[in-house]
This record gives structure tokens, sequence and C-alpha cells, in this order.
């Protein structure tokens, strides 16, 4: 553990124990979690992380505070060479952290005014768990298939409140790129860099890669976003209307540099986070007792051209193609749900483009269905069929498609206690998420309690 | 002959029950929601105590805002992993859920109306409906000694995993004491009891609300542990932006 994550470790400890002993009404909460999964084709433990949420509030008539940390531990220890034994935090990859601190200033100036301060997690959108309008927060892609997953953002948040309408208003000074998975998942959502098909290469196999990410400049017209909502409540539905002015949080090659060396073909990319502008639509509601649901987004990128380079002296441009088009795309999701008399709940979204799938060709098709039965109330829930359908067209779906199944059974023993036990299987063909996840069946087992 | 005296006997029993009942089922029906939605407005804080088959207990703590007939919020405070989770209920039957651990208010469509609120015996029905009177069709069972027993019978029935109720009205207040559900099969399913009845600022006010699963042998008991009445509670307590607002 470094200095610093020991001090704020430290420094959070003294803070709330100091404050519960000022004032009887903090309240203190949060879970553990731990999580383990386990690779079916090579066997490998994917995961077995230990996660502590700790969340301390105190609440008065007029401001709400919150400060949540969090202590995760990866739990596969990482360990090369014998020094690597000496250092507790090569052992036991820790990290600690806080999800969300922040302030709720309750009619701030004005009686139909609230305000939140501090790092937070803005959750915008109707759809269930997967967001196109939802653009504030970044994505928590370390989960790989555990949608709507976010990272909290420092930010000023204002709902201003006039009798059906709610304005919201977020400015974030600071820009917050997406967290991606630990370990070979990341293949999953960023495909391998290919070489080129040309003579300098050939009898060269891929040697050792580099990947440098390029940060907005540190001044607040480049790193800083905002976003705004006007949402309503209609004829039994709600709607917004949303704009974002930000950037994509995962990033986005803009050079690759080849290097030939010897047999090897050595690989150094940079990547940057484009700027986009988002305009989002969303709805919820009912029809025929059925839920219904629909989020459009509509994504305006800046152009982003790639350049490759053979190194050398002088290097060689060996390439420049255009690796995200200005042209604007629409991504989307449209959902329902029902109960059936008797418990048997059903869901089901048609989904098209995820977060990580940036730019107007990259986007797929997915169909997402869950059924889910409770039993002795809601002390068990048993979900067998939960699916996940992917293809980039229609034209290409021999070519290019994944299904995923993710069966599971959550058992609540007791109130605070719940255990998550499943199988992940998917398959596929072709350059999609499900089809680059084909080699990570796995078996997986949560069990959190709350305090 | 015996026919014709057996048509005029029913005849007679029929007239003699009519005129037995002061009230028709449908008055009784409309004074039972009058009685029960009787406060302008109210806060309530609410133990709960979940008891399964086995024995084991749990317990939940909620507070309520109620006002009028067709405004609610329920918010539970505990156990942990329920906290901060709120219900509310508006008029024309719109629904929002709060769930905590997704920062997101979800409009719920009345589908999950028969299904069970956070693992108690309570549905979303139980907890969204005000007044049967208007979404059921009453007719006379009985008469007891104290009380009588009505049939409720569930005009839409969206929403409503019960074929029709037994209610319990006290014959000197109309307060509805007991309500049993049966189901699609006509079998006892469900009873709710309000039990341990006050009069607080000339409103009868049922401190208990016990409702066993028969058929699961289930029950939860909620009781009044604070109460204020006519508090004057704005309109703007039943809102999305009250929905989130910790207390």
């Amino acid at each position: 553990m470094r200095w610093r994550e020991k001090f704020t470790l430290v420094l959070l400890f003294c803070m709330f124990v100091s404050s519960s002993a000022l004032h009887a009404d903090v309240s203190i909460g949060g879970d553990l979690k731990s999580e383990t999964r386990l690779n079916f084709d090579d066997r490998k433990i994917q995961n077995n992380s230990n996660t502590v949420s700790l969340k301390f509030e105190y609440t008065d008539m007029n401001y709400h505070l919150l400060v949540s940390p969090k202590i995760e531990t990866y739990g596969l220890p990482v360990v090369d060479e014998r020094a690597d034994l000496q250092n507790v935090e090569q052992i036991f990859d820790l990290s600690v952290g806080v999800s969300e601190a922040y302030v709720d200033i309750y009619e701030f100036l004005l009686p139909s005014l609230d305000i939140r301060i501090g790092k937070q997690l803005i959750v915008w959108g109707t759809a269930d768990k997967i967001n196109p309008t939802g653009n504030i927060c970044p994505s928590d892609l370390s989960g790989t298939l555990e949608f709507g997953e976010k990272l909290g953002v420092n930010s000023i948040l204002t709902n201003l409140y006039i009798s059906d309408f709610i304005f919201s208003f977020a400015f974030l000074p600071v820009f917050t790129p997406s967290r991606l998975p630990k370990g070979d998942l990341l293949g999953s959502l960023i495909p391998e860099i290919p070489i080129p098909d040309a003579p300098a290469f050939a009898e060269t196999t891929r040697g050792t890669e580099y990947h440098t990410i390029q940060n907005p400049d540190n001044v607040l017209s480049e790193t800083s976003q905002f976003a705004v909502k006007l949402s309503t409540f209609v004829f039994g539905y709600d709607f917004s209307m949303s704009y974002y002015y930000g950037r994509y949080t995962v990033p986005i090659y803009y050079q690759i540099d080849y290097t030939v060396d010897g047999s090897f073909t050595n690989i150094q990319t940079y990547s940057k986070f484009p700027k986009v502008q988002i305009i989002g639509f969303d709805l919820a509601g009912s029809i025929f007792n059925m839920g219904l649901w629909g989020e459009a987004a509509l994504f305006i990128p800046e152009k982003v051209m790639i350049d490759l380079y053979l190194t050398g002296a002088p290097p060689t441009q060996i390439g420049s193609e255009t690796t995200l088009d200005e042209e604007p795309y629409l991504r989307y999701v449209i959902g329902t749900d029902y109960t059936f008399s008797g418990g048997l709940y059903y869901n089901l979204q048609y989904v098209y483009g995820l977060d990580h799938e940036i730019g107007k060709d990259n986007l797929n098709h997915y169909l997402v269905f869950r059924m889910e039965k409770s039993y002795f109330y809601e002390k068990l829930k048993i979900l067998p069929l939960t699916l996940i359908l992917g293809v980039h067209t229609l034209d290409t779906i021999e070519s290019n498609y994944g299904i995923g199944y993710i069966p599971e059974i959550q058992f609540f023993p007791s109130d605070n206690l719940e255990l998550d036990l499943g199988i992940f299987i998917t398959s596929g063909k072709g350059e999609n998420l499900l089809a680059r996840l084909d080699n990570h069946d796995s078996f997986f087992l949560t069990i959190k309690a709350s305090f | 002959m015996k026919h014709l005296k057996n048509i005029l006997l029913m005849l007679i029993f029929l007239f003699t029950a009519g005129s037995c009942l002061a009230v028709s089922p449908k008055e009784i029906v409309k004074k039972g929601d009058e009685i029960l939605n009787a406060p302008k407005d109210a806060y309530i804080l609410n133990t709960m105590e979940v008891t399964e088959k086995d024995g084991t207990k749990s317990i939940r703590e909620s507070e309520m805002f109620q006002k009028g007939t067709d405004m609610r919020l329920i918010r539970f405070l505990s156990p942990a992993d329920q906290r901060g989770i709120a219900f509310l209920t508006l008029p024309n039957e719109i629904m929002y859920l709060y769930l905590p651990a997704f920062h997101k208010i979800r409009q719920i469509a009345s589908h999950v109306k028969n299904q069970n609120f956070a693992g108690t015996d309570l549905t979303y029905d139980d907890l969204s409906s005000f007044e049967v009177s208007k979404t059921h069709t009453a007719e006379f069972v009985r008469e007891e000694d104290t009380m009588y027993v009505l049939k409720l019978t569930p005009i839409d029935r969206r929403g409503k995993d019960y074929e029709y109720l037994h209610i319990y009205y006290l014959k000197d207040n109309y307060y509805p004491v007991k309500t049993e559900y049966y189901d699609r099969s006509g079998n006892l399913w469900k009873i709710l009891e309000r039990k341990e009845l006050k009069q607080i600022n000339n409103y009868w006010i049922s401190m208990e609300l016990e409702v066993r699963d028969v058929k699961n042998d289930h029950t939860t008991i909620s009781k009044v542990e604070k109460i204020d009445l006519d508090i004057g509670l704005d309109d703007s307590v039943f809102s999305k932006r009250n929905l989130i607002r910790i207390r």
C-alpha cells in the first residue's frame, strides 16, 4: 500500500470516528463483497476479489453528507521475481479509494433548487443497466458483462424543480476515464492491433507492445464537461431530453508505430479521448400493464485519424485512415418487462451499441432477455434464462455473431446476506464482445454481506 | 306447490336480510374507506416483524407519508441492505420505486402490484390501494354480532392475484378490521387484520397490522411506533425529489 493510500485510510477513519462521536446522527453502513470467478476453459482463476465499501452519512434538514470509501483487493498475487515477495502490495493487490464523497444542499438559494457537490454517481436514462444517454460518469468496465457499473466523478449537479418539470445541470471540471478489465479480459473490449500485411513485416511475429494514453491538457477548457437535462411527466410517461458535451471515456488510437526488431514486430500505440456531443431522449411508462422504456442518444464525435508508422531513421508513414468518423450516429435501447401471475418476471431489451463501441461502424445489435422467479418470499431467486444475442448486421450474421448464456441462482439466507452463484457461457464468431469472450466461460460465486 | 313454497321462503329471507342492513354493501365499503382515510395527512414510523415458516424473525423499519386517498411515500430505514429503498404512489396508479444501489428512480408498471414488497407479506397493491369502494364491487355475505362481512370483487383484475376478498367491517364505525384474500380456486390465501384500534385526534387508527399468508405460513406484523396526523404535508413531499432525499 502506498503511503498516500495509508494516509487516506487513516484520515478517513479518524474523520468518521471523530464525527461519529460528535454527531450521534452519523450513520455508518456498508458491505463486504467477495467475488470468485473460475474459467472453465483454462481452469484459471479470473477473479478473486474482496471489496469493502463503507458509507458514512450525516443528514440535517437542509443538507446531507455522504462519504463512501472503498477498499478493494484483486486477490491474485503479482509476483514475478523473488524481490516481489518482499512487497506486500505485490502479494495483495490492494486499492483504496472513495467511490463517492459529496454534500447535498437542499433548497439552495431557491426553495425549488437542490445542489450536490463532490464525487458522485450520476446515472441518467430509463433503460435497464445499459443507458446510451447516461454519459456523465465513465463506465466501470472491469466486470466486462456487468453492464451499467459506473465510476463516481467530481462534479456539481443542480436540480431545479418547477411544477412537473425538472431541469438538471451537471458540470465536471476534471475528466475521468473509464476503468478497463484486468488481465486478458481486456482483449474482449479492445481488439488486438493487427500487424500490417506488408513486405516489411513478412516473417515477423508479434513482439512487445506499449500503449501510451494522451490525457486532455490540464486546462479547464480541455478537461471540463457539462450536461443538461429537462425531464417531465406527460400522459403517464416520464420523458426527458438531454445534452452532453464532453469526451469518450474509452481511448481511441490515433497513432501506431511498428518497429521491426529481428524476427519480431514491436508495437507502440498512442490513444486519446476524443471530444463528443450527445443529444439524448428517453421515456418510461407502461402499456397494457407491461413496463416500457426507451432511450436514444445521437453521438456527434470529433473526427480522429489514425496514422501508421514504420519506425526508423527517418520513420516511414505506411498508412493513414479514419478511426472515428465525425458523422453522427445513434445508439438506442427499447425495453419491456412484465410479471406474470405467480411471480414469473421477464425483462427484454433490444440494444444498439454498448459504451465501448465507439463510432457508427463499430455498433452491434443485442437482444438481452432475462427471466427470473422468486421463491420463499424472495429468499431464493432463480434466473434460468439470461440470454444475450449479438450481431453486427444481418448481412454478416454468419461471420459475426455472439451468444451469451448466464443462468444464476441468488440466495438470501437472511437479511443483509446475499449469495449469487452462476455460470457464464459465450460463443460466437467475428469481432464482437461475446465472440471475444469465447474462451472465458466461467463459474462465478459472489457473497455480499451488508451492515 | 312445494317448489312455490321454497321460492316464497327465499324471497322472505332476502327481504328480511336486506331490511336488516341499515346501509347497503356499497355504502359500508365507502364508509370503511372514509374512516381509513379520514386524516388529511399522516406521518407514520413503523416496525415490521417478518416471521418465516420455520419461526425465523427479521425486523424492518420504515416511514410512511400519506396524504388524501391517492398519495403515499414509504421508505425503508432498515435493515442495511434495504435502507433507502422507497416507494411512491401518486394519483392514476402512477408508482415509482427508488433503489439506492442503482442510483435511479424507476416508474413501475402495475404488473408488479401482486408482488410482495421487500420480502414482507404486503404487496405493492396493498401499499397503493386506498379506496376499495372505487376498485371493487361489493355484496353482502353475512352479519355477525359486531361486524358486517362483505365480499369484494375487483372490477379490474390486472395486478390482482386474488379472486375476491371478504372484508369484515365493524358495525359501530364501519372500520374494516379484517380482510381475507381468496385465491383463484376460492381457497383462503391471506388474512390481513387491523388490530389495536385507537382514537387519535378523533380518528380511528389501527396501531398494529398483521398479514398472514395462510398457504405459506408466513406472517408480517407492522406496528406503529410513532404517528403524526394532520401535520399539513405539502404535495411536494410526494415527489421524485423527495423519494431520493435521505432523512
